[in-house]
């Protein structure tokens, strides 16, 4: 078979971890192919070592017939390779534009010019625009790229693989974090190219609809390896990855909320909350609450200032004005450090793990160097909430998958021994089954006496878990009620949420 | 980073105003101004070739001395063979400090952050060590002594003799001027904006098609050859050339003017130069313990003046994007 990109027989060990175990895998020209396989499946790793970002302890990979397997990513770039991240990896303190200028300028061979103005370079301006314009970002070109949303530097993380042309562009989970509006753009975009620019996709995804749309082979990885490879019809049918992947399909109903708590049993209580990011006001008056006991979930679009209200709550962006009760006691405007000890534990979407620490140890951090805990969680009741854990004890934070590292950042919150957990995009980049996994989770911590506010763009995932829910829309609350309410209106999902 | 059209017009007749000021310093001012001003021109030198690794590329290096000194060294061996004119003399000391920067930035750029700050550290202790021991050379703890200025010359049209400072006023602040804009074109090409890249995230410059490493190895190389035209200017106007122009006391004044002027703005470390320099002649006539004054007014400006000077000023006037510290989120 005709192979734009080959591994043969590829193995790479994290300590006594076989991430991947010997993968082969052709990748034909044209088309898109899709690797879809549990959190901690070694999906990443594998991307890592097809790109160069890792070179393999074992096994060859070609690219355009000529072995690449020990080059540097740039050489693999020059010849025709292009990636996104899982997570968000740009240029943070240099504007959107200028993020997009860098992979031009080396796309031309023009980056190491030192005489020319780069400001007389229009033409690569010009094609920098065009490129932002494609995904959208052009109207945000100005900003520093750690201004923008998560959404956005989502779309910007695409831009940049985009922009060297490549031949081969291998995209990991490129709609993680996205809402669905965002997500079928992205994917019309990476449709769009496939179709026109005769260049090979192969992409990471966890979103069933998005791997069934659009790709025309499915690779299933599983500990390792390739568990499957072919048709998604074929895949789909296959018995083996409906039990290591697929789950049973993650639709039940909606909650009916069995919490109706007197108001008077408000344990967070936020009043007319405004917060700014240096100049730009981020908050407009958000006034929410949250009783003891029940799961309320933020919803909204990127951008609408979702992770900005629990930064404010934690006191990592101490908001400009408003109120902020806990058990009735103010604490707007105190550092994150007081608000934690007085229960409050925050869980980023970026989940912080500590990369040279084991699990064990990330996971004692509360109890042990903070003193926080008085024993009401434990080790074993983490695992026992999330049993992946317990095979995970010695290893590394920078070792786990995604997933993993979801699971531990949670379970890490949980030995701090909250009474609220802050938790932003819970579901985000999580497998199905995992998913599922979290929701039984949740649950049970919710029943272990933790209140719970969480921000997510996955409506299907705020509907099983939450009671109550708040939809924010350009940073002011644009709608409250119950989850099941808010399920059924369909004009309030459409106006606030939808496509 | 676009500022409008008529904030660039303003900036252009300012910087021209400068230099005019700097052409006439020699007419209306004595020597001790004179002297003042070239000590300040060559702190900037050194200071912007500094700050093209540290505020650009996010690379601290703390033995920037050893390019400088070598530089000095340098030009000062073939001024005084008595052979060599003054402009041979200082471009082959420069290219030996630019030789120098490539062998050990060789090795420098394959860590980042402390390694990289302590490879120089160790790099420049060892050049300091061959110039204090290798005295038939170097002069030893003595220095090199004597050195000529001689002079400027087109064989048959015109010599121009370097001996009185005016003349060699001219000479040192017309190529420091040209060393200053040549490092500005830089910082505005497209390989300053991958430098700026590799500061935010080298990671993600390799996956644009760009080796980090050999570009950071060529920035090296030329923050060395620049700091060593700064130290081939310095050793005709000193006449002398010591071995603590390689010590680590002396990589510290580039990190020291480019943190009060502003790392991120291209004229911090000139600003910081100015004010370093200025507030030492000043503090020194009033005290003997001139240190422990300097070091405290010092410890105000960085930590009062987030930024630097000027990137605070600049945040303050026009509220622009600068950013804080290579650390800061």
């Amino acid at each position: 078979m005709e192979a734009l990109l080959r591994a043969e027989g590829v193995k790479k060990a994290f300590g006594k971890f076989m991430a991947v175990d010997g993968v082969d895998l052709i990748i034909p020209p044209g088309g898109v192919t899709a690797v879809i396989g549990p959190n901690g499946a070694g999906k990443t790793t594998l991307i890592n070592l097809l790109t160069g970002r890792l070179i393999p302890d074992g096994g060859r990979i070609t690219f355009h017939e000529q072995d690449i397997t020990t080059l540097s990513p740039s050489e693999r770039v020059r010849r025709g390779m292009g990636r996104s991240f899982q997570l968000v990896n740009i240029f943070s303190r240099l504007t959107v534009h200028e993020n997009v200028v860098i992979p031009v300028l080396a796309h031309r061979r023009l980056a190491g010019d030192m005489f020319r103005s780069l400001d007389g370079l229009s033409d690569v301006h010009a094609r920098a625009d065009a490129i932002l314009e494609q995904v959208g970002l052009l109207p945000r070109a100005h900003l520093l790229a750690g201004q923008l949303s998560h959404g956005d530097q989502r779309l910007l993380e695409i831009a940049l693989a985009l922009s060297t042309d490549p031949h081969l562009l291998i995209l990991d989970e490129p709609t993680a974090g996205m809402n669905p509006r965002e997500r079928v753009q992205v994917l019309e975009q990476i449709r769009r190219l496939a179709g026109e620019r005769e260049a090979t996709f192969l992409l990471v995804e966890h979103d069933m609809d998005v791997v069934f749309s659009l790709a025309q082979r499915i690779v299933v990885m599983h500990q390792g390896r390739v568990l499957a490879d072919g048709m998604p019809e074929a895949i789909q049918q296959d018995s083996q990855v409906r039990n290591v992947y697929l789950g049973e399909a993650v639709l039940g109903e909606a909650r009916t909320s069995t919490l109706a708590g007197p108001v008077s049993d408000v344990i967070l209580d936020v009043r007319q909350v405004n917060t700014c990011y240096g100049l730009s006001h981020v908050l407009h008056d958000v006034s929410l609450f949250v009783r003891r006991g029940e799961v309320v979930a933020i919803l909204g679009r990127n951008g609408v200032g979702k992770t900005t209200t629990l930064r404010s709550i934690m006191g990592l962006t101490p908001p400009k004005g408003g109120s902020i009760q806990l058990r009735g006691q103010e604490v707007a405007g105190r550092p994150a450090y007081a608000i934690a000890s007085l229960g409050v534990s925050y869980v980023p979407d970026d989940t912080r793990i500590f990369p040279d620490l084991t699990t064990l140890e990330n996971l004692r951090l509360p109890t042990q160097v903070l003193r926080r805990g008085n024993g009401r969680w434990n080790i074993e009741k983490v695992e026992a909430i999330f049993p992946p854990l317990r095979d995970l004890k010695h290893r590394k934070g920078r070792f786990l998958s995604g997933g993993e590292k979801k699971m531990l950042a949670i379970g890490r919150a949980l030995m701090a021994d909250p009474e609220v957990l802050l938790l932003d995009e819970p579901s985000e980049g999580l497998s199905p089954l995992i998913v599922r996994m979290l929701l039984d989770a949740l649950e049970r911590i919710r029943k272990g006496g933790v209140t719970i506010l969480l921000a997510d763009q996955n409506l299907k995932f705020a509907r099983e878990v939450a009671d109550r829910a708040y939809i924010l829309e350009k940073g002011a609350i644009a709608y409250e009620g119950a989850m099941a309410e808010l399920w059924r209106d369909e004009e309030v999902v459409k106006k606030y949420l939808a496509v | 980073m676009g500022a409008s059209a008529s904030g660039k017009l303003w900036l252009r007749v300012f910087v021209v105003g400068i230099v005019l000021v700097l052409l006439a310093v020699p007419q209306v001012a004595g020597r001790f101004w004179q002297y003042l001003t070239l000590n300040i021109l060559l702190l900037s030198l050194f200071s912007l070739s500094f700050n093209l690794l540290f505020g650009m590329t996010g690379l601290l290096s703390f033995g920037h001395a050893a390019f400088y000194a070598t530089g000095a060294y340098a030009t000062a061996l073939f001024l005084r063979t008595g052979m060599v004119p003054l402009l041979p003399s200082v471009i082959m000391g420069t290219v030996a400090a630019a030789l120098l920067a490539a062998l050990i930035g060789f090795f420098c750029v394959r860590h980042t952050h402390v390694y990289f700050a302590m490879l120089t550290l160790a790099f420049g202790m060892m050049v300091y060590a061959i110039v204090w021991k290798w005295t038939p050379v170097t002069g030893g703890d003595d220095g090199l002594v004597g050195i000529p200025r001689g002079s400027l010359s087109i064989p048959g049209l015109f010599t121009i003799q370097m001996g009185p400072l005016a003349h060699y006023y001219y000479f040192l602040t017309i190529l420091a001027l040209l060393g200053m804009y040549a490092l500005y074109r830089i910082s505005r090409s497209p390989f300053g904006l991958i430098l700026n890249g590799m500061r935010e995230n080298a990671g993600r410059v390799e996956f644009a098609g760009i080796s980090a490493r050999r570009y950071l190895w060529w920035t090296f190389t030329i923050a060395g050859l620049f700091a060593g035209l700064a130290g081939s200017l310095m050793a005709p106007l000193e006449s002398t050339v010591a071995p603590a122009s390689a010590h680590w006391a002396k990589s510290a004044e580039p990190v020291m003017a480019s943190l009060i002027g502003g790392p991120f703005v291209f004229a911090g470390p000139i600003v910081g130069s100015l004010i370093y320099i200025g507030l030492k002649e000043v503090i020194v006539r009033f005290t003997q313990y001139w240190l422990l004054i300097f070091g405290a007014v010092l410890l105000i400006l960085v930590l009062g003046f987030r930024g630097g000077v000027v990137g605070f000023l600049l945040r303050r006037v026009a509220r622009a994007n600068v950013p804080l510290s290579p650390a800061e989120e």
